[in-house]
């Protein structure tokens, strides 16, 4: 199951005709392009970027269809409202890059609900998040990472209701074993 | 008991961020700073601690003006942990002192550096049998769930009932 975030120049144009319609559009395009290898789960728009979450066979080429995604719904968009063309900067509808990451280490739960969590920069947080949970960074460097102290970050992890511990058997019993040498003389 | 007591005198300790969250939050801090010798904490600490000018930092800051924790002029960046994090391990590195800490990749390097690690709930553990303790377990249970402290359970063990 993969998460993606594209950006693109539509800004403006979101303003022009509302998020709704904007978001069929692509729904759309996605969901005719994905054919039997692609299932689309979630859709979702923000001002300038928007979030897909969906679940794909092994054998599909995804930049293939991504960037698939970016030129239909790109042709698309300019046929149905003209007028967005006259807003953008050398014709091209979206931006070239997009982030892409597997649920593997973010469950899709955290996902699901990261769409809807108000922390400003989501792909900043789901890049952070798969960092953590993968062990490549700690607790302190991720709330450092997202500007935040260390029980900001807590609250936004329980938001996200994120069971991620501190603990397991092994920290426990270390820990009591340090208790013993520091509090009881050995 | 008393030798016990003479040995506890011994040890010093550098704070974490985490640690001093939770103990101010929970109004431990002065009880805490008194089981030990010397409670230092660094600089990269009180910054990660003055993004938010709450009561947690009043506290802290309160008490490093009244000299019950010193401050030490530390900055570190260790690769994977945060700055804060790495000038704690640092500084109990260095001074050859406790430190507490509580996110488990910072706790695993101190140990491989050789340095004695407690985390919150040990301090607190340490409270409880010494009769500081306020309030009941049960009641710090919540007040620490309340707080979205990391404790979570592991398999079907509670941390908690694993320290108490």
């Amino acid at each position: 199951m993969w998460g993606v975030v594209m950006r693109g120049g539509f800004e403006n144009f979101v303003g022009l005709r509302g998020v709704r319609e904007f978001v069929v559009g692509v729904e759309d395009s996605a969901r005719s392009l994905g054919s039997d290898d692609v299932t689309v789960l979630c859709i979702e728009c923000d001002k300038d970027n928007f979030h897909m979450i969906f679940k794909a066979k092994s054998t599909l080429n995804i930049p293939k269809y991504l960037n698939a995604i970016k030129t239909i719904t790109s042709r698309e968009i300019k046929r149905k409202f003209p007028e967005v063309k006259k807003k953008l900067w050398k014709s091209m509808f979206w931006s070239r890059s997009y982030f892409l990451a597997t649920t593997g280490q973010v469950t899709l739960d955290v996902l699901l609900k990261g769409v809807v969590v108000p922390y400003r920069d989501k792909e900043k947080l789901f890049l952070v998040l798969g960092l953590l949970f993968a062990g490549r960074v700690s607790f302190g460097k991720a709330a450092e990472l997202l500007g935040l102290r260390v029980d900001e970050f807590w609250d936004l992890l329980d938001e996200l209701g994120v069971k991620f511990s501190y603990y397991d058997r092994e920290e426990v019993e270390k820990e009591l074993e340090a208790y013993r040498k520091v509090f009881s003389g050995f | 008991m008393k030798r016990n007591l003479k040995r506890i005198e011994k040890f010093s300790a550098v704070f974490n961020t985490s640690v001093l969250i939770v103990l101010a939050k929970l109004k431990y801090l002065n009880d805490v700073a008194a089981l030990f010798k010397q409670v230092e904490v660094s600089r990269a600490v009180m910054k990660e601690l003055s993004a938010r000018k709450d009561e947690v930092y009043s506290r802290v800051k309160e008490l490093v003006n009244r000299d019950v924790i010193k401050l030490e002029d530390v900055e570190r960046d260790f690769p994977g942990l945060g700055r804060g994090e790495s000038s704690t391990i640092f500084v109990a590195l260095v001074k050859g002192k406790v430190a507490v800490l509580d996110d488990r990749k910072a706790r695993r390097l101190a140990r491989d550096l050789g340095i004695t690690v407690l985390g919150t709930l040990a301090l607190l553990k340490r409270l409880y049998e010494v009769g500081k303790l306020k309030e009941s377990l049960e009641e710090l249970y919540i007040k620490l769930t309340r707080l979205k402290f990391r404790s979570k359970c592991f398999g079907s063990n509670c941390v908690f009932n694993c320290f108490f």
